[in-house]
């Protein structure tokens, strides 16, 4: 049995699907299109497939991650799913996993915003400010319910806008796995805050996910 | 630029998924080949929407015609309605995204008088004028079938044409004479008079209604050349009606998610409160080996995990056995399950169970009707009490523990002992089960019994008849649970408000769409749903008419009173009706048309006998 790692890409509307929902939308597609894959054993059977890192609904990406069992090596992997997927989730890698899930740490996000009434560089000086200082202190919540405070700057690895934009964009490298995950909301979160609204347009796009040392997540 | 506000409503909704279409095999078409398009509206959530049968047939029937572009689109829930009237916003379709205002037909499905004040909902939001007298040259024309077509007279303020029967060859009719005309530039008033000359088209404005001083109706006059009366459509062949081979797969969690196949069209038995038995006469099978093609195909291009054969009584398919035999022999390689929804309980066989779904043996449905023997033959519900208790053990002895058994109230000639025998049917299958050796070790059992509230529809022997009073109602309920001693038994039942209300509507004129309008004016939307229904609301919109809900409702009609949908022929001869409310009234039974045809006219009607034999 091989596990058989997808990389694919969640683009446009169907950041909008939930992870749920996701997940029945590839089996379906794992169904049509024949591939040879292995089957949970026992009284409810289904085949075998495995998201790493969820995406939270409304967040884009270009490089999200599926495991799936072959029983027997397949062929033309990335074409047989894609055309049974929908046209904004493609896959564009299929190879044997390397890595244990357990292995990512990171995630590189690009943050992008606009608003109709802030010039660029007001908005761009409201999102700095938002991320400048010591410490940033956010509430979160705990499993219990109960809000607690905690400093996330520790879990922004790195942050800079980036220069040749249309709109402002920041690449922002998070802490992302089982270890320690920051949603990359907390950005807009935090920028939101600070103008009292959020801004007229938003969008968060994964780019890269990577390892503690920095290497590509395979 | 992206379009932020589209990015600002989607995100303020719970749930998105519904309204972005993009699935897999979704028809999208280039507009610069397309000479009509076909907006298909669905006018509830998407999730039941495509849940439904109908739509996924005719959108591929419809999308099968090359310069036609058929579209879907469903009623936007509350939280999106909020953001597209904050917004200034149109509804749109799913394939293009274009607004409703912007198609050449705008097609309803009406599966249920309770999703009506959806269709106005849908038409304001999507740009066009509700009432049909103020579209003009440019706007849509408003058309809708479906089974409650068959008395359309409430909505006949609304829709500019009804189709009438099976749709799968009229609306692609339809399609082709509307590109026809728009190519002649006919006006909008010759379109639709053209329109109403293709056979099972129905153009309302073409008859004017007059009213005795009672209310009932004096006299219904066709327009100069209109057709009298107007013939429903049916598909001589359900076997060579076309089905698609793939469906339109959803993204999101719809209530069916499964490979459906419709297997039979029309029943045998003849319930006399069941609508759908009568006007989707006559009987037709789709054969086995068709049957098993279809499902073949949709598993493999919808990679569906459940296959559901449907119909009115599946089990009275006359190639069942082979039929299931032919499907097992590649399901379970497959990891697919069979389900039959539509059993009855008299040919409940052990084999039969075997043969279908092997997981989830824990909940069975079946449907008596009536609590007792008399008022089961009153309805025509040809099963006996040993029947049900012999299916009952079948299901018991192979594993099932929970047995759901579906009843009205408000039959007629109902007396207190049908319901009280409810109650005692129920008990006798508890008693049953605790009798039964061979019953799952170590298990309770648990009856549910679920009561609806009978509403007499258009095109059955009980068109006639008077529905109960609220008062009514509620005290049989009472009286129900008051004779439940079980704690094993449990009750549901459906409120008498909404039943009140869809019995108003199913066997309204056209005087009703002052009501309908007024009902939305004033919020209604989502009238099937707990979040929308709003009994007060309803009976405001008939002061507000100046109509009484009970003439409509409750009131026994005479056999020469003329009915709102008279003048619409299903080929199901009133007189056969009346004479099967008359025997009905007296507890006579009537035989199914398998066994003995009883002469409702749809023979004659489509020109040959039912059956063979
Ligand atoms: S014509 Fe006879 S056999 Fe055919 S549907 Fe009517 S009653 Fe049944």
């Amino acid at each position: 049995m091989i596990t058989e790692r997808l990389f694919f890409s969640k683009l446009r509307d169907m950041k909008y699907i939930s992870h749920l929902d996701l997940y029945r939308c590839f089996q379906r597609a794992i169904v049509r299109s024949g591939l040879d894959v292995w089957y949970t054993e026992g009284f409810n059977s289904h085949l075998y497939l495995s998201f790493p890192l969820a995406l939270s609904l409304g967040f884009e990406s270009s490089c999200e991650v599926a495991d799936i069992r072959l029983l027997s090596p397949e062929e033309d992997i990335p074409s047989r799913l894609n055309s049974c997927l929908p046209q904004d989730i493609r896959v564009t890698d299929a190879a044997e996993a390397v890595m244990d899930p357990g292995e990512i740490a990171g995630a590189e996000d690009r943050p992008e915003f606009d608003d109709l009434e802030l010039s660029r560089q007001a908005l761009e000086e409201a999102l700095c400010g938002s991320l400048s200082g010591e410490s940033i202190i956010v509430q979160k919540k705990t499993k219990k319910g109960a809000l607690k405070e905690v400093d996330i700057k520790k879990d922004i690895l790195s942050f800079e806008l980036l220069q040749d934009s249309q709109l402002l964009t920041a690449d922002a490298v998070l802490s992302a796995g089982i270890q320690n995950n920051l949603n990359p909301k907390v950005i807009l979160d935090r920028l939101s805050e600070r103008l009292g609204r959020e801004p007229d347009h938003w969008l968060v796009r994964r780019t890269r996910l990577i390892t503690k040392y920095g290497r590509d997540f395979r | 630029m992206a379009d932020y506000i589209r990015e600002k409503m989607l995100r303020a909704v719970q749930k998105p998924g519904r309204y972005i279409g993009g699935e897999p095999d979704i028809i999208k078409k280039d507009l610069s080949k397309v000479k009509l398009r076909f907006a298909f509206c669905f006018p509830d959530t998407y999730e039941i929407g495509m849940s439904h049968l109908g739509i996924k047939i005719l959108y591929h029937t419809m999308n099968s015609i090359p310069e036609v572009w058929c579209e879907r689109c469903f009623a936007p829930w509350f939280d999106m309605k909020q953001q597209l009237e904050l917004y200034s916003r149109r509804l749109t379709t799913l394939e293009s995204g274009d607004p409703l205002c912007k198609f050449d037909l705008v097609g309803f499905t009406l599966q249920y008088e309770l999703s009506y004040t959806n269709i106005l909902y849908m038409l304001d939001i999507g740009g066009i004028p509700v009432l049909s007298a103020e579209r003009g040259e440019g706007d849509p024309i408003v058309v809708a079938g479906g089974p409650c077509a068959c008395n359309p007279e409430p909505l006949a303020d609304f829709i500019d044409l009804f189709i009438l029967g099976d749709g799968e060859e009229v609306n692609n009719e339809l399609c082709r004479y509307m590109i026809s005309a728009k190519e002649k530039g006919l006006s909008r008033e010759e379109t639709l008079r053209g329109a109403a000359s293709i056979p099972g088209i129905y153009l309302p404005s073409l008859y004017n209604v007059e009213y005795n001083p009672d209310g009932t109706i004096k006299r219904l006059q066709p327009a100069d050349g209109a057709p009298m009366p107007v013939k429903k459509r049916n598909v001589s062949s359900l076997d060579e009606a076309p089905f698609p081979e793939s469906f339109v797969v959803p993204l999101i969690e719809v209530v069916h998610d499964r490979a459906t196949v419709e297997v039979l069209r029309g029943c045998i038995r003849g319930c006399r409160f069941c609508q759908a038995g009568f006007i989707y006469r006559p009987f037709r099978a789709r054969k086995a080996s068709t049957v098993n093609r279809i499902a073949s195909d949709l598993c493999a291009n919808g990679g569906f995990s459940e296959i559901s054969l449907t119909s009115l009584s599946t089990s009275d398919h006359p190639e069942l056995g082979e039929m299931l035999d032919d499907l097992l022999t590649w399901t379970a390689d497959r990891k697919v399950n069979l389900s039959l929804p539509s059993l009855r309980i008299d040919n409940f066989s052990q084999e039969l169970i075997d043969k279908t779904t092997r997981v989830k043996k824990s909940g069975l449905t079946f449907a008596p009707e009536a609590g007792t023997q008399r008022l089961r033959d009153v309805i025509n519900k040809n099963i006996t009490e040993e029947e049900i208790i012999s299916g009952c053990r079948t299901a018991f002895s192979s594993g099932y523990t929970a047995v759901k058994l579906y009843f009205m109230m408000g039959l007629p000639t109902e007396r207190d002992e049908d319901i009280v025998g409810i109650a005692e049917l129920a008990q006798k299958i508890v008693d049953l089960y605790y009798s039964l050796p061979e019953k799952p070790k170590g298990k309770s059992v648990s009856v549910n019994i679920s009561v609806a509230c009978f509403i007499p529809k258009p095109f059955t022997p009980f068109q006639f008849v008077a529905q109960d009073t609220e008062e009514e109602f509620r005290r049989k309920q009472k009286l129900l649970i008051s004779s439940v001693r079980s704690r094993k038994i449990s009750v549901s039942y459906h409120s008498s408000d909404t039943s009140y209300i869809e019995a108003v509507l199913a066997r309204g004129d056209r005087r009703l769409g002052r009501a309908i309008l007024s009902a939305y004016r004033d919020g209604a939307v989502f009238d099937s749903w707990d979040e929308g229904f709003s009994y007060e609301r309803w009976l405001k919109a008939f002061e507000a008419a100046g109509i009484d809900p009970a003439f409509y409702a409750c009131r026994e009609r005479e056999e020469t009173e003329i009915n709102p949908w008279d003048h619409l022929d299903y080929g199901i001869d009133k007189r056969f009706l009346a004479a099967e409310y008359g025997r009905a009234k007296a507890a006579l039974t009537t035989e199914p048309c398998n066994k003995k045809c009883s002469g409702c006219g749809i023979a004659a009607y489509i020109g040959r006998p039912c059956f063979d034999n």
